[in-house]
């Protein structure tokens, strides 16, 4: 056999192996046993005593995988178009792209023994009108963690303006690390609770702003409310409502404060991905999650608000949580989500670098 | 007179002392909170081993600490391996010289700049990240190491040595592991460290590479710090300081006769 | 390197399979190599010239990634990176050498015990180090605790989330990779050349500046790229440490990958951001040279 023949068919034989390790997780089906289902879900938002006291009331086996942001999960769905999982929790705006890339199946709404403790003003929403996708699971509302003795015998102004307005902050802030929620942000402050998609003399405006808010940022994340509001490091930082709850119950000196031109809140949903086929499985699981303990245990665990309506048996439910829970129709219909028309990825990405490098 | 003056060598002395302070103040200062009662930031309460037991019971910790022994040991057997594999090839006459540069690239460009490349080439190829993902990347990382280092050792042998076994009658297998190998024995054992402790604590690759499903160490202190302080990292830094120790031990005791530096 | 081989093996070479069966062993490394780090990169550095159109089909070659980066920010992203690689390298250099030295030519006795510890914190998750300096540079931290009680400050300051404190971790983590090649060519120098030089009348600054720095140049070179180069791309110490307020490559290049659509931006970015590495690298690698000689002089 030729010299050159030969190395190559060890070539090829050599390189076989290896792309046969690399795609061999995607070939090799994945059976679990019957009796569990693989839930793809925030890292945050399942107790995990609850979890255990469900696989042991039911046998049920939960396979929990985490993911940290929609992108993620509707990149990983997209990809196996659907399979592998079999209980998803996206957000609004995610529900509607899964929506319309066809990767959910239509709920049974007779295995769902809750529907009547859903909190009304959280179905039938623009997203997913009938609710055939999709079940409310849980919500927060954006607003501000705020110092209470930083403040104490100064004007607290209950606003947006506590991290936009210039001429009166002289404290340092934390901010978000997201653009798009940033330029959401900037949005209704500079153009008020109705604002649409920016065009580009806005844009210009919104870089401007939090260009200028750039200077009295102490630090941008979305993840550390807690350490910033205890350390002292910053008299106000926006957050989510959950993790400002989770901060009030560690430290005695924060308070949430919602800001009164507007705000935004978004709300988790549990969908079933089209390709599975445990929806049996499923069901008793959605049923075991919106049992009156485990929302209430949800609640403390994590401080989402829940999306069941008779919190009367909860024990320590604090007066400004149970309002907010039992928002009215009205009230609730001044929020407004967050992406809803969102600007080109890249466009959105320069701008924040843009903002960051001053 | 002597030419090195009492002020140059206090002054030495005091930068090194400095050096030396600037590198364990905040590890011993993390290790005195590690027994702190209350979390940070609040000051010394009392002593206990609270953080401790936490950290044993720990599931996800414990996951992830066994994702990254998997995949440190992986890499370090997969590079070890198919060094020596590379180096029998050298002993039979194959010219590897030149393609040695090959290798030299692992080391120079930025860790992200091969992160993105591996990440894309994996998107492209529809590979699924996983564990399989980043034991690739980090063999590469230590294939940058490895090769050099062993084909640099190789060179200073004395090649008498196999040409007396081969004439003795021994087959170029025998050749290769009853004189060859043992001969390199030494740095392979140095480098084998070194590539596990590279593997072990790498950060940008697996952040890059590892996908939702794949959780290492670094990645799990680093959710960890981005949400917030736990004095449960102090007690894993604590036990992480007596690992890291005993290996460097281990390292030393081997330098002597390997010539790494 | 003569091969002798016995009978047995003459008679299998007859065979000209088995006659290559070494390569056939031998070859995953280069493959392994070529397949997963060459390759990759090629496909990076043509992906950045390719345009997509609808549904990801190719449409041709383009030059309009790479002009969406040639903009201000981006060259200021770049300009700050090369500054922090620089600074990091040069600071990390200034303390190392007197380090190194100590090593080499002082501490005989203790010499095995400070490399040790030298090497330990090294050989530590780097993240941890980051947490460890969140603790001393903390507004209650150790360090401002320290300094209020004596008595040299009244309010605490905020060390953190500058570039102070970015340079600091940076020190800290690099510091290590200075160290070890100066200190491994300086441990084999011939001290008989600076004995001579003293014999000759040289004072020790002359010494040093006449015959250690310039014989160690290749040292020096090596610790200072181990530095730089890696430097050049850190993004993780700017975000924990300096509350990423400021954009680095490292930071840049994550953002666009690590987006859904503008991951061909991001591999754009990392090739233009290569360049400048490479060009300032050498521009660094020439200066080096150039000191090192006025040096003798």
């Amino acid at each position: 056999m030729h010299k050159i023949t030969f190395r190559f068919l060890i070539i090829t034989f050599w390189c076989s192996v290896l792309l046969l390790t690399l795609y061999g997780p995607k070939i090799r089906q994945k059976d679990f046993q019957e009796n569990s289902i693989t839930v793809f879900t925030w890292g945050d938002i399942f107790d995990p005593s609850i979890i255990e006291s469900f696989e042991k009331e039911t046998g049920i086996r939960v396979h929990l995988n985490y993911y940290s942001a929609n992108e993620e999960l509707l990149v990983k769905l997209k990809a196996t178009k659907a399979e592998g999982y079999d209980l998803i929790v996206p957000s609004d705006y995610a529900v509607r792209l899964l929506r319309r890339e066809q990767l959910l199946q239509p709920l049974d709404k007779s295995k769902i023994h809750f529907w009547k403790d859903l909190n009304p003003v959280l179905l039938n929403l623009p997203y997913d009108t009938k609710n055939a996708f999709s079940i409310p699971f849980s919500w927060e509302i954006f607003g501000f963690g705020v110092d209470k003795d930083y403040f104490a015998g100064h004007e607290l102004p209950e606003s947006w303006r506590l991290i936009f307005d210039k001429n009166f902050i002289n404290y340092r802030i934390g901010m978000v690390n997201d653009p798009i929620d940033a330029t959401e942000f900037a949005s209704m402050y500079l153009y008020g609770p109705q604002f649409k998609k920016a065009n580009l003399q806005q844009q210009k405006e919104i870089t401007h702003l939090l260009k200028e808010q750039h200077k009295w940022v102490e630090v941008y994340a979305n993840f550390r409310t807690d350490y910033l509001l205890a350390t002292k490091n910053c008299p106000v930082v926006v957050s989510s409502s959950s993790y400002i709850w989770r901060t009030m119950r560690l430290v005695p000196f924060v308070r949430f404060v919602i800001p009164k031109e507007g705000t935004f809140i978004t709300i988790e949903n549990l969908c079933i991905p089209k390709a599975s086929k445990k929806q049996d499985l499923v069901y008793r699981f959605m049923n075991y999650l919106y049992r009156t303990e485990s929302s209430a245990k949800h609640f403390s665990t994590f401080g989402f608000f829940p999306s069941t309506i008779h919190t009367d048996q909860w024990p320590d439910l604090d007066p400004m949580a149970s309002k907010l829970i039992h928002a009215t129709p009205e009230e609730f219909g001044h929020y407004r989500f967050l992406h809803e028309d969102d600007l080109p990825e890249a466009t959105l990405r320069n701008l924040w670098v843009e903002v960051k490098t001053q | 007179m002597k030419p090195i003056t009492a002020l140059a060598r206090t002054a030495n002395l005091t930068l090194v002392a400095s050096t030396y302070l600037f590198l364990y103040v905040p590890l011993i200062v993390l290790l005195v909170f590690s027994f702190n009662s209350t979390p940070f930031p609040a000051p010394w309460t009392s002593f206990t081993w609270r953080w401790y037991h936490e950290l044993f019971s720990s599931g996800p910790l414990w996951e992830a600490f066994r994702n990254s022994l998997i995949i440190a040991l992986s890499s370090t057997f997969i590079s070890i391996t198919a060094g020596a594999l590379l180096i029998f090839y050298a002993t039979q006459g194959g010219r590897i010289g030149k393609a040695l540069v090959l290798f030299y690239g692992n080391l120079i460009i930025p860790e992200v700049v091969l992160a993105v490349s591996l990440l894309g080439f994996f998107s492209l190829a529809s590979i699924p990240l996983g564990l399989a993902t980043l034991i690739l990347a980090h063999t590469l990382l230590g294939l940058g190491f490895v090769i050099p280092l062993i084909y640099a050792r190789f060179q200073e042998l004395d090649h008498r040595l196999h040409e007396a076994s081969l004439v003795l009658g021994a087959t170029p297998l025998q050749t290769f592991f009853k004189v060859t190998l043992p001969l390199l024995r030494p740095t392979m054992i140095t480098t084998a460290l070194l590539v596990f402790i590279i593997s072990f604590d790498d950060f940008v690759l697996s952040y890059f590479c590892a996908g939702s499903s794949a959780q290492t160490l670094s990645l799990y202190i680093l959710s960890m710090l981005r949400s917030g302080i736990s004095p449960i990292v102090n007690a894993l830094t604590a036990i992480l300081l007596i690992l890291s120790s005993a290996l460097v031990l281990i390292f030393f005791s081997l330098r002597s006769r390997t010539k790494l530096f | 390197m003569a091969k002798r081989e016995c009978g047995a093996v003459r008679e299998m070479k007859k065979i000209f399979l088995f006659r290559d069966y070494p390569f056939a062993i031998g070859i995953p490394a280069i493959i392994f190599q070529m397949l997963f780090f060459y390759l990759p990169l090629a496909i990076l550095v043509v992906g950045s010239f390719i345009a997509f159109g609808e549904e990801g089909r190719l449409q041709g070659f383009t030059l309009e990634k790479l002009l969406f980066f040639m903009r201000a920010p981006y060259f200021k992203v770049i300009g700050y990176s090369l500054l922090l690689a620089s600074g990091n390298a040069l600071l990390c250099f200034l303390i190392a050498y007197p380090l190194a030295y100590y090593l080499a030519f002082r501490g005989k006795r203790i010499k095995n015990i400070l490399l040790f510890l030298l090497i330990v914190p090294f050989w530590t998750n780097f993240l941890l180090h980051v947490y460890a300096w969140f603790f001393v540079l903390e507004r209650q931290g150790f360090l401002n605790i320290f300094l209020q009680k004596l008595g040299l400050i009244h309010e605490p300051i905020a060390f953190l989330n500058s570039l102070f404190s970015v340079m600091v971790m940076m020190v800290y983590y690099y510091l290590p990779f200075m160290v070890l090649p100066i200190y491994s060519s300086l441990e084999k120098f011939d001290t008989r050349l600076i004995e001579a030089s003293y014999d000759l009348g040289a004072s020790w600054r002359q010494t040093m500046k006449k015959v250690l720095l310039p014989l160690s140049s290749r040292s020096i070179k090596t610790g200072f790229f181990l530095v730089y180069i890696p430097s050049f791309g850190e993004f993780a110490i700017p975000e924990l440490m300096g509350g990423d307020r400021q954009m680095f490559v490292g930071s840049v290049v994550a953002h666009y990958i690590l987006g859904d659509t503008t991951g061909s931006l991001g591999a754009a970015f990392t090739l233009i951001s290569c360049c400048a590495l490479i060009i300032s690298a050498t521009i660094w690698f020439k200066l080096i040279d150039y000191l090192l000689k006025r040096c003798v002089k």
